[in-house]
């Protein structure tokens, strides 16, 4: 976030996404024979998988703590795995996919906007 | 001390510092510059018609002072009343309650190897990390300077070059026409008109500055009236110009996303929900970005050999950030839906 900006939301995803996107960058930026700063790229990537390590494992507890007492207890008496319950949970995917279609959306309304702008 | 600066290596860069009523903190700040590694060849004091001896302070530190004739009312205005003073390929802005690391200038110099590049930028840790609202500034600036800004740079668009510490070419800075003073957030008005005229911008992250943060509320409720404000104005004012620039227009986007419309989830929505589906689970929705946060701040703070402030400063962050949605709806319900430009600069740090 900008300090002093609210950043809760998708900035997380768009700056992940911004990172680990980098190599990809590099690697066309240096077949055109530019200069690539690999050691800063690579320091960069490296800490957006962390943060992605860390919200993957957030999810995956909450996940956990979601997975309803009424499923747990259908879990212990073997009418269904647990394991397919917690496979089947949709709270970490629900998440994700809602916040990759917002930024989609965001990032979509951006690119429409530039064109209609440089129509005008 | 004059042998001392003697014999440092003298570059072409002139410092200005808009000072009003700033004597307590102005002698840290002067002490700092004039202890750099490269030392910058003038240091101008704007003293802003102050009334607590700030022009005697500075010019027992031998820089130039000047005095505009009546106050010129922010620090936008004080900054460019002293740009027809400088002589200088290179100025430097730097707020008077802010202080340098002593190889800051040395570090920020090289950015403008690059002709194209108009300004420059570094990393901001608060001076004293005492109140829960500067612990909370702390995380928002490790977490900022780790990761975001420095994305931003990798793209070529910093958000913003920070206006408490920030060099730059002097002919694009007159070019831009000074430091404006239609926005609140003259930092970002400047940023975004030089990336307009298609110059750059960079982030350095080594170059490092002090600034001292809100200690208590009343100062930290000037200070993000003032950034919440100039936000809002600022993306009303470059709409159209920011769409032309790559990386930018989506970096503005997402920050406006966030800023509206997640501080309304954050402040509103979720506690209605949780009321109204009788679910205290819902309120995790609050934390649920932790990870997010911590991996950075932990890698800035390790760097900075500073983990366990940096980690005992985090429930901290988590109140500044709600306190930051708050100021920032009331800048959009004032700028947007009532239709009110909020201009009164007040100083808070």
């Amino acid at each position: 976030m900008t300090a002093g900006i609210p950043g809760t939301g998708i900035s997380w995803l768009f700056y992940l996404l911004a990172a680990m996107l980098l190599p990809l960058r590099g690697i066309i930026r240096r077949s055109r024979g530019g200069r690539v700063p690999w050691r800063a790229i690579a320091g960069k990537a490296g800490l957006a998988c962390g943060v992605f390590l860390g919200i993957w494992l957030a999810g995956w507890l909450l996940g956990l703590l979601f997975v309803s007492a009424a499923d747990s207890a259908k879990a212990a008496a073997g009418a269904v795995p647990l394991s397919i319950i917690w496979r089947g949970n949709i709270v970490r995917w629900a998440a994700l996919v809602g916040a990759f279609m917002t930024l989609f959306f965001v990032l979509l309304t951006v690119q429409v906007a530039r064109l209609v702008r440089g129509r005008s | 001390m004059n042998m001392e600066r003697a014999a440092q290596k003298t570059v072409p860069v002139t410092v200005i510092v808009p000072a009003y009523n700033e004597a307590e903190t102005l002698g840290d700040t002067l002490r700092s510059l004039q202890s750099q590694t490269l030392a910058p060849e003038e240091i101008i004091v704007v003293d802003d018609c102050s009334t607590d001896g700030t022009g005697d302070a500075a010019r027992a530190f031998g820089v130039t002072v000047v005095r505009p004739p009546a106050n010129t009312g922010s620090k936008a205005g004080a900054q460019t009343f002293a740009l027809p003073f400088v002589k200088t390929a290179f100025t430097i802005a730097i707020d008077a309650d802010t202080t340098l690391a002593p190889d800051a200038i040395e570090k920020i110099l090289p950015a403008f190897d690059d002709p194209n590049v108009a300004a420059a930028c570094g990393s901001v840790f608060p001076r004293r990390i005492r109140s829960i609202w500067e612990r909370g500034r702390y995380v928002e600036y490790l977490f900022s300077f780790t990761f975001y800004k420095q994305i931003q740079d990798e793209y070529g668009a910093p958000l913003i070059s920070s206006g408490c510490f920030s060099m730059y070419r002097t002919e694009a800075l007159r070019s831009a026409g000074g430091w404006r003073t239609r926005t609140l957030a003259e930092d970002m008005d400047l940023t975004w008109t030089l990336y307009q005229a298609g110059r750059a911008v960079r982030f350095v992250p080594e170059a490092c500055c002090y600034p001292i943060e809100p200690h208590n509320f009343q100062f930290l409720k000037m200070q993000l009236r003032r950034w919440s404000h100039g936000f809002v104005q600022n993306v009303r004012l470059h709409r159209r110009g920011v769409l032309a620039v790559p990386f930018l227009r989506s970096a503005v986007a997402v920050t406006v996303w966030d800023a509206v419309v997640a501080s309304i989830v954050y402040l509103i929505l979720l506690p209605a929900f949780a009321l109204l589906l009788h679910n205290p689970y819902i309120l995790l929705a609050y934390v649920v970005d932790v990870p997010a946060i911590v991996v950075p701040v932990i890698v800035g703070a390790w760097k900075r050999r500073d983990m366990g402030r940096a980690l005992v400063s985090m429930p901290s962050f988590f109140v500044l950030r709600t306190v930051n949605a708050v100021f920032f709806l009331a800048a959009i319900w004032g700028e947007v839906v009532r239709g009110r430009k909020f201009l009164l600069y007040e100083k808070g740090h």
